[in-house]
């Protein structure tokens, strides 16, 4: 039983980073059409700023996170500037290359700031652990629970309440009737990156402490991030939330149970599977296609 | 080419002007001279083969050859046949491990063990293209991108086919007619099959082929209405890339005489885009300058070192922004200027009433 | 922003990023070090003439020629000071030894390309690869072309008469199954261990050693588990091996890195031992507190810095001085390869490749930096590890086994 808890919790923990992530580049996808290969370096950009904030400026851990955190906002806006404004309107591929090269960049950055050797970013918790139904439970997965969904449902809100959430909402539905009512795409472009890359850190500096950090760290998160974003559709918020839930929760599951081996590949023969019966995800909505 | 002058005015009642003789209209690319293309090309590679005269370059060429044939593999899928796919590289490793599997463990020589990658890559990509081809282009990217991730685990989990955590080694190397060839001759042959898969890739370049690949590219809805079997061309072409990523993968295997899982990942992903990047999507000549842009300049830049993914991803930004059209079509752009100053300016209508 | 004016931001910052990149880029880091002030200690080399200069060519990544990201640069640094002290002493054979190094990632094309530029560098002998997928890849090569290798790899396949080995293929170091078995006997024999779990990547280096602990371990061998060389999270494979008094683990420095935090979290208070990256700086700084050190142990080859011979702890004095840092077993390894070179050109008094590679094959005493004696054993000139374990952060050693 304490096994079964140990790795329904992991699950989770995992899923609500993938869920991050995710969110991160559907926000970029519903306001500019863009699909941000980035978005993992980005994840491991924050993780680094935020060691050398607690490392080398000495700052607590709360604040080296709020450090990442707008560091990485700001990233977010020059990588919107750089790879994909210049390239507004081109097809579909020419701005995926794009984002990889900025994704190269980043990760070189990263490379040349801090070496490969892996680090180690502290979590709020040390090692503390607590016990739940019998299963020792880092304390830091349950940080990553409650911050997680803390920021989806800000996240939520943000869409749905604000002007800036109703602009992107209308940009996504019919673009050129967005731009024609006088939607900034410009403006609303950046700040989605802003905001994307934003969330990343935020996933960045509530996994690293479980982890190795290591130039290379945010690559993997994405890829499944990817994976849930795709079986939940692409669309709504909530689905691709649940979807990463529920790959997160599955993959440690057939990891546990069935081979550890093929931890890497569960999301992806499921993404496979769902897509071959679904094509369009389990929840769908448009993604771009010129018809 | 010659063409038609277009006369507005003609209809509204001025003197008719005598039109220009006409020929048989021609499409672009049979303007082109693709036979004697092909034909100088095969002199250039004899000459750069018979130059080749350490092991170091011969082992480049050996390289460039074997990643221009994967790159006009990703050229047909993509280029021609509008996929953007991510599985190139571990097609390529899957050709690489089935001709290992044949030659190594069955005994056979090095041609079947090429036909029989060929072969079986074909085969597991028609499986893949049938189980996404109802998906979009950004899924089924993703999907592809999966199954590279898939292949490599694969790879290194399922030792009766890859060998102990896909760790082979000690392959036998080309051979021809029982006699190994080394060296040179190794090279040769390698360019030899490049030269085979361009002469196919230009002839699909000018079969109707092509011309309906590219309403399929460009307007799916419209080419069907037309007649034209959308997911059939689409399963050709890409079951065409992974055919020649097969083969790629099994003159890799039988140079190199090892196999290493990680040889097969992302990294080699990335590297056939930019073999396509470098040389330009539109046309069978870009995978071959681009392979050799992305053999050539990591060895000549050896001295970047640890920077190299730097300049190659701000050189992937760059080209995105400026030169999307690669080396060809840069080529392409200054034949073009070229060729408007030799001929003057095109043709302008004629205006009622001027010769 | 027009258009226009963005394109050229973009270039100009593409550009820039280009620019950068290039001008770092540079040959040499030796131009770099401080000149050392401590007296080499190296005696002059034989009396006898050569008539070329000896060339060693490195078939090893450091920093300043690689892109890998995990290259160091103690190996090269290690080769160097042996050559610079030697030439410093008047050189061997009459002129001083030459040292090329060559970028050499663990797999791909490039490997073929490094070899094949070494090869064209006519060197006397090879030294490295480090990585093993690097070394059995050129074995057969290196036999074709007639070049005696001195390669940092513990595979057994790599012995003479192993699959990849070859009459011209020497390793500097024990072979891990060899290294695998001491530090098993290590946890029953001076810890009392009597329920050993075993954890190890699924690679052929994790599986090769839980199999010779395995033997070495008897019934004393507890519940195992094998995970990915990238794994990250390990609390199932922890979980596993919880009821265990001794935890064997045979992984890759960021799995077990992963591995001791895990295990802390978990609670799991059992000595714990690795192989020999657990004596590595990365290792330490990827554990990131040094508290969960307490109960570490690792098999290493040597620890330089903590070794109870007196030249030895001098010779560690004088590379810090020289490179600015503390010198790992992998740089008193490469910097005793070139002594045995010389050793075995000295007594041949000759530079004939096949001379080299009898002389090794044969060497039955020769010291050295690392172990004590270096001895060919199956291609494999040490047999010696050393048993460390972490104390205030520190690795240090606890008991050395061989030699």
């Amino acid at each position: 039983m304490s096994r079964f808890v140990l790795l329904t919790i992991s699950g989770l923990a995992d899923g609500a980073i993938y869920a991050l992530i995710a969110l991160g580049f559907v926000l970029i996808y519903k306001a500019t059409g863009v699909i941000n290969f980035a978005q993992g370096d980005l994840v491991t950009l924050g993780a680094y700023v935020a060691l050398w904030a607690y490392q080398d400026l000495r700052l607590t851990l709360a604040t080296s996170a709020l450090v990442a955190v707008l560091a990485l906002a700001c990233t977010g806006a020059v990588l919107e500037r750089v790879a994909a404004a210049p390239l507004r309107g081109r097809s579909v591929h020419v701005v995926v290359i794009a984002t990889l090269g900025a994704a190269l960049v980043i990760r070189s950055l990263v490379i040349r700031w801090k070496g490969t050797s892996p680090q180690r970013l502290p979590g709020f918790f040390g090692f503390r652990t607590v016990e739940v139904l019998g299963a020792r439970i880092p304390m830091q997965n349950l940080l990553i629970l409650g911050a997680a969904a803390l920021a989806l449902s800000l996240v939520a809100l943000l869409l749905q309440g604000t002007s800036f959430g109703r602009q992107v909402r209308a940009l996504a539905t019919d673009r050129t009737t967005a731009q024609l009512m006088g939607i900034s795409v410009d403006r609303l472009s950046m700040a989605a990156f802003a905001l994307a890359a934003a969330l990343a850190a935020v996933g960045a500096v509530l996994v690293a402490p479980t982890q190795q950090l290591t130039p290379t760290f945010g690559f993997g998160p994405m890829l499944f991030a990817f994976a849930a974003a795709i079986i939940g559709g692409f669309g709504r918020i909530g689905g691709v939330a649940l979807a990463a839930v529920l790959l997160g929760v599955l993959q440690q599951w057939a990891t546990g149970y069935i081979d550890p081996s093929y931890r890497e590949i569960y999301p992806f023969v499921l993404m496979l599977g769902i897509l071959a019966v679904r094509p369009k995800g389990l929840l769908p909505e448009q993604v771009g296609q010129r018809v | 080419m010659s063409e038609l002058s277009v006369d507005p005015a003609g209809a509204a009642g001025g003197q008719p002007t005598a039109p220009a003789t006409v020929g048989p209209v021609r499409p672009p690319v049979y303007a082109g001279r693709q036979g004697l293309g092909l034909a100088a090309f095969a002199v250039a590679l004899a000459v750069i083969v018979v130059l080749a005269d350490s092991p170091y370059s011969q082992g480049l060429v050996g390289q460039w050859a074997t990643l221009a044939i994967a790159g006009l593999g990703f050229y047909l899928a993509f280029g021609v046949g509008g996929q953007f796919s991510f599985c190139q590289a571990a097609l390529v490793g899957l050709g690489a491990y089935s001709s290992a599997w044949l030659t190594q463990d069955h005994g056979l020589p090095f041609a079947l063990g090429l036909l029989g990658a060929v072969a079986i890559t074909a085969v597991v990509a028609a499986g893949l293209f049938a189980l996404v081809k109802r998906c979009d282009a950004f899924y089924f990217a993703i999907a592809t991108l999966a199954f590279g991730f898939l292949a490599v685990v694969v790879f290194r989990e399922w030792s009766s086919f890859a060998g102990p955590g896909g760790e082979r080694r000690s392959l036998p190397g080309i051979s021809l007619g029982g006699d190994e060839l080394s060296g040179r001759s190794s090279a040769a042959a390698v360019v030899v099959v490049l030269l085979l898969a361009l002469g196919l890739t230009l002839l699909v370049e000018r079969s109707p082929l092509n011309r309906e690949a590219a309403a399929v590219r460009h307007l799916p809805l419209a080419a069907s209405t037309f007649g034209i079997g959308v997911m059939r061309i689409r399963a050709t072409m890409f079951v065409a890339g992974a055919a020649y990523s097969g083969a790629a993968g099994s003159l890799l295997a039988h140079r190199n005489r090892v196999l290493s899982p990680e040889a097969f990942d992302i990294e080699l992903a990335i590297d056939i885009f930019l073999v396509l990047l470098f040389g330009g999507l539109g046309s069978a000549w870009g995978p071959v300058l681009g392979a050799a842009f992305v053999v050539w300049a990591p060895e000549q830049l050896r001295f970047i070192g640890r920077d190299r993914d730097l300049v190659f991803g701000g050189l992937l930004i760059a080209i995105m922004i400026f030169v999307p059209d690669g080396l060809v079509g840069l080529a392409g752009r200054v034949q073009g200027l070229v060729a408007d100053r030799r001929r003057g300016r095109p043709a302008e209508p004629a205006v009622a009433g001027e010769a | 922003m027009t258009a226009n004016s963005r394109r050229l931001a973009a270039a100009l910052l593409a550009l820039g990023l280009v620019t950068t990149a290039c001008s770092r880029g540079d040959d040499s880091d030796a131009d770099d070090a401080p000149s050392t002030t401590v007296p080499a200690e190296v005696e002059a080399s034989k009396d006898f003439e050569l008539d070329e200069p000896v060339k060693l060519v490195a078939m090893i990544s450091d920093p300043t020629n690689s892109s890998d990201g995990n290259a160091i640069a103690d190996f090269n640094d290690g080769a160097r000071m042996a050559i610079d002290e030697i030439n410093e002493a008047g050189g061997l054979g009459g002129h001083d030894i030459e040292l090329v190094t060559i970028d050499t990632p663990p797999v791909g094309d490039a490997v073929v390309n490094a070899l094949n530029l070494a090869v064209a560098e006519n060197p006397t002998a090879i030294l490295g690869p480090v990585s093993s997928t690097a070394t059995l890849a050129i074995t057969e090569r290196v036999a074709e072309e007639e070049i005696p290798l001195i390669h940092n790899s513990t595979d057994p396949a790599l012995a003479t008469d192993g699959e990849a080995g070859n009459e011209w293929v020497y390793a500097s170091r024990p072979r891990n199954d060899e290294a695998a078995s001491v530090a098993a006997s290590f946890l029953t024999d001076e810890l009392g261990a009597e329920n050993v779990g075993l954890l190890s990547v699924n690679a052929s280096f994790g599986q090769q050693g839980v199999a010779a602990a395995k033997e070495a371990l008897g019934s004393a061998a507890g519940a195992e588990r094998s995970f990915e060389y990238n794994a990250t999270n390990l609390s199932e494979p922890i979980q596993a091996v919880a009821d265990s008094d001794a935890v064997l683990d045979w992984g890759t420095p960021n799995t077990l890195a992963a591995s001791v935090v895990t295990a802390a979290q978990q609670g799991l208070d059992v000595p714990y031992m690795g192989p020999g990256s657990i004596g590595f700086a990365s290792f330490k700084t990827g554990v990131g507190d040094d508290s969960v050190l307490a109960n570490v142990y690792g098999t290493v080859d040597c620890i330089p810095t903590d070794d109870e011979r007196d030249y030895v702890a001098e010779w560690a004095g004088r590379f810090e001085a020289e490179f600015g840092y503390t010198p790992s077993y992998s740089a008193a390894e490469l910097y005793d390869s070139v002594f045995l070179l010389r050793h075995v050109i000295e007594a041949a008094e000759s530079a004939d490749p096949a001379a080299i590679r009898d002389g090794l094959a044969g060497i039955e005493v020769a010291t050295g930096m690392c172990a004590v004696t270096y001895r060919n054993d199956n291609g494999f000139l040490s047999q010696e590890s050393t048993v460390g374990r972490y104390e205030d952060g520190e690795f240090v050693a606890v008991k050395r086994y061989g030699g």
